[in-house]
């Protein structure tokens, strides 16, 4: 009897199945209990050689000169994606026989299975290392995302974790900069401008505030003179506005430092009697 | 042989070089306190290193030679002065011209020099000596004789504003007071340290601006201003003094030979034995490694050196132990090494950075240049005290020399702004 004209398909199928035993047979290798001890043990130690990574490198940047912290933080996803590549390079050559078919079929598989269910994740992920390069943010930014304003403390593979004013952790995931503006103060440099806003009275001596506000920049222990102070003028409805835009030298001093712009500024209005603007009146309305 | 080296050479070799050998088995010991104390007060008490005197009277002759003999000033062809042949100035002066209204005067040479130093280095000083050398030929006064800042900063301004127009309508009166010859009223005015009328905070520099603009109408005087290099920096970014200023020059760096023709006489007027040094090593090694140790700053040297002094005495136990001359006591010159800073935290360093920006000055002013309270200041300044990176002399702080050229490498490696030595 001729077992083709018998059932077609039976053979396609046992053929399938003779091939797909016949892969797996190839793509991987013995998995053996030492083998499994092995990959745990790497993980493991991964896993400590990140916590330790990361620990070092915030230890370091605040122990070394100013100028340096910024260059040592920014280090950090460098290193702990260094490690994850070779904890993952060697599990791969531990389980698998990596020829270029097994590697093609691996992938593909991969690919689809993944996509679909890890979709957000992956694209966190790959957001992330897209991120690496284009550097919208970097360890030690003053960034503000999605309404959270913030340093960036931690570049983890699938967010950054932002450490806010009031002493918050938040974490952003990567995948953020696909559809969020990002807005970054400082880019990597220590300095970052801070805006400090002044109300006054419509009927101020504008040019006696404008040095009043010069004066409280330049003497601010706080204050980087290299940058440019620049203070600008706005008339509102109820009074007017003063922006007073002033680089601090550590941009983490920022709310410090606005502090002591404010405290002067306002010890020089009080002492020259320089006013504020009243409630508005809106019997007329 | 070694004297004929070029001196970047002999800075290299006092590198390797090894420090002058003590007596064998001699164990070394600090100096007694008292001979601390005793060989602090002789080093306060040190003239100007010569190289400094040589210099600032070069620099201040030409620079007045040069304005006097402008030609193109009606006044100096008026004046009928001529040059004194003794000091070589001219004593000529026309009383009466005031800067606040229309000079006539076209002198195109600048009417000022300013002189610059590290904010270690005793600038006043410096400037005093030179300037007594010519007391009696040349008339010359501080119109602005107070010696420490004001209290309130806010009245600077005004008060340099009454001086100086108190002064120009008594000039002679005011010269009389200062005991200079009085048959011509004074054409140099001398500001031995322009920090003293600055201070970092809200008015703090309005005197230096109306200092700065006075000075520029006045151009029948010729002034001479001496100033901290790290003030000088910040009064640029603030008043933009370089603008108004353009004839400015630094005080020069001490080579080693510079530093053991000060110090060495004060060595032996102490009478303080120093072992011999052994033929193979370079006899101005030290000397070398000390000025390239204190960035060629005199007062850095100074400490420096004192800090380098150990003690071998050769008293028998039962002497009285009064040095009185330190006839007991052998002294050893071991490597100077510019001191190591404690730990600082980033309000120490603002803390010590405004103390270089201004000199010296007083826990109340310095708390209001900082903006913190004078208590929380205050705990600072005990700490720092103690661990003898300040000092404190006549109520008013300062910074240690010794710790000066670390302190300088962690502030600008911290981002803040200094003066360049």
């Amino acid at each position: 009897m001729d077992l083709v004209h018998f059932n077609p398909l039976a053979l396609i199928h046992l053929a399938q199945l003779d091939y797909g035993a016949e892969l797996s047979k190839k793509l991987f290798t013995d998995i053996t209990a030492w083998k499994l001890a092995k990959a745990v043990i790497m993980i493991l130690l991964a896993y400590a050689l990140l916590m330790i990574t990361q620990f070092s490198i915030n230890w370091l940047s605040e122990r070394v000169p100013l100028r340096s912290r910024l260059t040592v933080k920014q280090s950090v996803p460098f290193w702990k994606g260094l490690i994850l590549l070779l904890l993952i390079v060697y599990l791969l050559n531990l389980f698998l026989n990596l020829s270029q078919s097994n590697f093609l079929a691996l992938t593909g598989t991969l690919i689809v299975t993944l996509g679909f269910a890890f979709k957000d994740y992956v694209s966190s992920i790959i957001a992330g290392v897209v991120a690496l390069f284009e550097a919208p943010y970097r360890v030690g930014d003053r960034v503000e995302i999605s309404g959270y304003y913030g340093e960036v403390t931690g570049y983890g593979l699938r967010g950054i974790q932002l450490q806010t004013a009031d002493g918050s952790t938040v974490t952003i995931p990567h995948s953020k900069t696909w559809t969020d503006p990002i807005t970054n103060a400082n880019s990597g440099s220590l300095e970052a401008q801070v805006v400090t806003d002044f109300f006054l009275n419509h009927t101020v001596e504008v040019d006696r505030v404008l040095r009043i506000l010069y004066q409280a920049a330049y003497s601010s222990k706080y204050t980087q003179l290299s940058l440019p102070t620049v203070v600008v003028v706005q008339e509102e409805g109820w009074g007017t506005r003063f922006k007073l835009k002033s680089y601090p030298m550590d941009a983490r001093d920022e709310f410090l430092y606005k502090t002591d712009l404010i405290r002067r500024a306002k010890q020089a209005f009080a002492q020259q009697g320089i006013t504020y603007p009243k409630d508005p009146d809106f019997s007329d309305v | 042989m070694s004297s004929a080296l070029p001196s970047w050479l002999k800075q290299i070799q006092s590198w390797f070089a090894p420090p002058p050998s003590p007596t064998p088995g001699a164990a070394l010991d600090a100096l007694p306190e008292i001979v601390h104390a005793d060989l602090l007060q002789q080093i306060r008490s040190l003239p100007i290193p010569d190289r400094h005197h040589q210099w600032a009277r070069q620099v201040i002759w030409d620079a007045v030679q040069t304005w006097q003999q402008d030609e193109a000033a009606p006044n100096h062809s008026n004046s009928g002065s001529s040059l004194d042949s003794k000091s070589g100035f001219s004593s000529g002066f026309n009383p009466g011209s005031d800067p606040g209204s229309n000079s006539l005067s076209q002198r195109e040479t600048p009417n000022h020099l300013v002189i610059l130093s590290s904010p270690v280095e005793p600038i006043a000083q410096v400037l005093m000596e030179v300037l007594q050398d010519w007391q009696e030929e040349l008339s010359w006064i501080n119109p602005l004789p107070w010696t420490s800042r004001l209290d309130d900063p806010a009245t600077v301004a005004t008060t340099v504003r009454q001086t100086l127009e108190e002064f120009l309508s008594h000039p002679l009166s005011h010269a009389k007071s200062s005991g200079k010859k009085t048959d011509d009223s004074p054409s140099l005015m001398v500001i031995p340290d322009l920090s003293q009328y600055f201070m970092r905070c809200i008015h703090g520099w309005e005197g230096i601006e109306l200092l700065r603009d006075w000075i520029v109408q006045d151009a029948d005087r010729f002034w001479i201003i001496g100033c901290n290099r790290w003030t000088w920096k910040f009064l640029n970014y603030v008043c933009q003094v370089e603008a108004y200023f353009e004839q400015v020059e630094s005080l020069p760096l001490l080579e080693g030979d510079d530093l053991e023709n000060w110090l060495l006489p004060l060595v032996e007027t102490l009478a303080i034995r120093l072992p011999k040094v052994e033929s193979d090593e370079p006899p101005e090694s030290y000397w070398y490694a000390l000025a390239s140790q204190s960035l060629g700053l005199s007062g850095v040297a100074a400490q420096i050196w004192l800090q380098s002094l150990r003690a071998i005495d050769d008293a028998d136990s039962q002497s009285d132990k009064t040095y009185e001359n330190y006839g007991d006591l052998t002294l050893h010159q071991v490597k100077p090494i510019a001191s190591s800073l404690p730990n600082l935290t980033a309000e120490d360093r603002y803390l010590l950075h405004a103390l270089l920006l201004h000199g010296n000055i007083s826990r109340s002013h310095l708390a209001l240049t900082l903006g913190d309270s004078e208590s929380i200041v205050q705990a600072r300044v005990q700490v720092l005290l103690r661990s003898g990176i300040i000092r404190q002399q006549q109520g008013r702080l300062s910074v240690n020399p010794a710790y000066y050229p670390k302190l300088k490498t962690v502030l600008s490696n911290n981002n803040f702004m200094v003066g360049e030595d």
